[in-house]
């Protein structure tokens, strides 16, 4: 065992060889005649110390002051003391128990008690040691795999949302973006407007669901997704179902218990609604329409101004808020309009250097 | 005389056999206690006035005293403790007086015990 010193801060020399009597032979053992001297010994070498005695009356800080030092650094959770008093006020005992002590033993003590006590204590703080080790690695390994398992499904979603962008020949960037831009407006949305309750879990997930918004474009054909010029009504109305398929793509494998499918089926069928009731498909008002989707929905809207398509040259980002701001693009609710604004800065950055990105992959 | 014997004069032996278990512990500490500073220490916070200190020893000779069973000692420092505890001026003379007696008498009978017995 590494831990082998017992400390014995008494300022009676005949006090402490009584203690020392009972464990020399097992123990190192180290005194200190004060409060001072009890804190520079546990200071220099804490952590080779299995126990302390501490005697509540000394001079030069008594043992209150020595189990407050120990609270300020820590130095309780490590090392456990048995306080050994001559005083029977329960004041103090209560404040002892209250800063750590494991025990208090009053004097006159009986040796056998004393050991038996001591023993059990140390027990207890090596098994306490231990099992918070073994929780720690064990929390470690957990979090690990965790992390694991969040990494390959964000892979996944990503990878069949950009099966879906492939299609319609992008280059899966408006995927990332979306995805970033809807990261940076939910950072805005908890930290100004915490009547939404969204959590930072809640965040993570929405983030990931927000990558599946357009997967129900996989179920338009070729002819509409694809054509270079202005979409007839009817083709605009076949268009504005991918909202629809998008869901009965989802339903096929229905997780109704699970928070993250709730996520991507409202994402995927409200993120072309409005908040004055004119988007589509289902014509939802206000807060009708999940603050989740209202977020995709501006940003999926910003992404599209500012990045190439087949069918248009890009808008610069100051005229792509402009447009936004002014209503050009459909009415937005003031919450996440506000939050849009105070992030102006973060996607500009973001979508100026990697839309140039994306354009050279393009090319 | 036996250790036993010896402590009829100035505590109880059966009280500090009982907690230590054993004699020759008990002779060691007992042995020890001519060493122990905290009578005269209390003397003479007392002559400087200084009741914060005088209350410390008065405190540390009631506790080694009473792990001794010092019966007597015991007593008389514990009652001197108490008296001194705010860390205020008291007149404490009688006590010290008392206590000074018994001292010097205990401090006698280990000298006997150290001549016959170490």
């Amino acid at each position: 065992m590494d831990r082998n010193i017992i400390v014995i801060a008494d300022d009676a020399e005949l006090n402490r060889d009584m203690i020392k009597s009972i464990f020399e032979e097992q123990f190192e053992i180290i005194e200190a005649e004060n409060g001072q001297e009890a804190i520079d010994i546990l200071s220099e070498i804490r952590s080779r110390v299995c126990l302390l005695f501490l005697d509540l009356i000394m001079p030069e800080k008594n043992g209150l002051d020595v189990l407050k030092f120990m609270n300020l650094n820590g130095l309780i959770d490590e090392i456990p003391v048995i306080m050994i008093t001559g005083e029977a006020t329960s004041a103090t005992d209560v404040q002892a128990y209250e800063l750590g002590a494991s025990d208090i033993i009053y004097k006159p003590f009986a040796v056998q008690v004393v050991m038996r006590r001591a023993m059990n204590i140390m027990e207890l703080f090596e098994h306490r040691i231990h099992l918070e080790r073994k929780l720690a690695e064990r929390t470690e390994e957990l979090v690990r795999s965790k992390e694991k398992i969040q990494r390959s499904n964000e892979f996944l979603v990503d990878a069949l949302s950009t099966v879906v962008e492939f299609r319609s020949l992008e280059s899966g960037e408006h995927i990332l973006r979306v995805k970033y831009f809807t990261k940076i407006l939910l950072k805005y949305l908890r930290n100004f407007y915490p009547k939404y309750h969204i959590t930072k879990e809640q965040a993570e997930l929405i983030v990931s669901a927000s990558t599946l918004h357009d997967i129900g474009k996989i179920a338009i054909s070729d002819s509409i997704l694809l054509k270079p010029g202005k979409l007839t009504d009817s083709e605009f109305e076949e268009m504005k179902k991918h909202t629809i398929y998008g869901c009965e793509i989802l339903e096929k494998f229905k997780q109704a218990d699970n928070e993250f499918y709730h996520y991507c089926y409202d994402i995927c069928r409200y993120h072309h609604e409005r908040y004055d009731g004119k988007g589509y498909p289902d014509g939802l008002v206000g807060s009708q329409i999940p603050i989740w989707a209202q977020i995709v929905s501006i940003v999926d809207v910003f992404d599209a101004l500012v990045s190439k398509r087949v069918y248009k040259i890009p808008y610069a980002s100051e005229e792509a808020y402009r447009m936004i701001n002014g209503g050009e693009c459909g009415e937005f609710s003031p919450d996440i309009l506000d939050c849009f604004n105070m992030a102006k800065s973060e996607l500009l950055t973001f979508s100026e250097s990697e839309s140039s990105y994306a354009d050279s992959v393009l090319k | 005389m036996t250790l036993q014997e010896y402590y009829k004069e100035i505590g109880d032996y059966d009280d500090v056999i009982t907690r230590l278990m054993n004699e020759k512990l008990i002779l060691k500490f007992v042995c020890k206690f001519t060493d122990d500073t905290s009578y005269h220490d209390l003397k003479q916070a007392l002559a400087d006035g200084n009741y914060a200190d005088a209350f410390r020893h008065a405190h540390t000779l009631k506790g080694v005293s009473r792990n001794l069973a010092f019966t007597k000692l015991f007593e008389l420092s514990d009652e001197i403790t108490e008296t001194l505890r705010d860390e205020q001026p008291h007149d404490v003379s009688d006590k010290m007086e008392q206590l000074t007696s018994e001292y010097d008498k205990v401090i006698h009978i280990i000298d006997q015990i150290k001549a016959e017995l170490q």
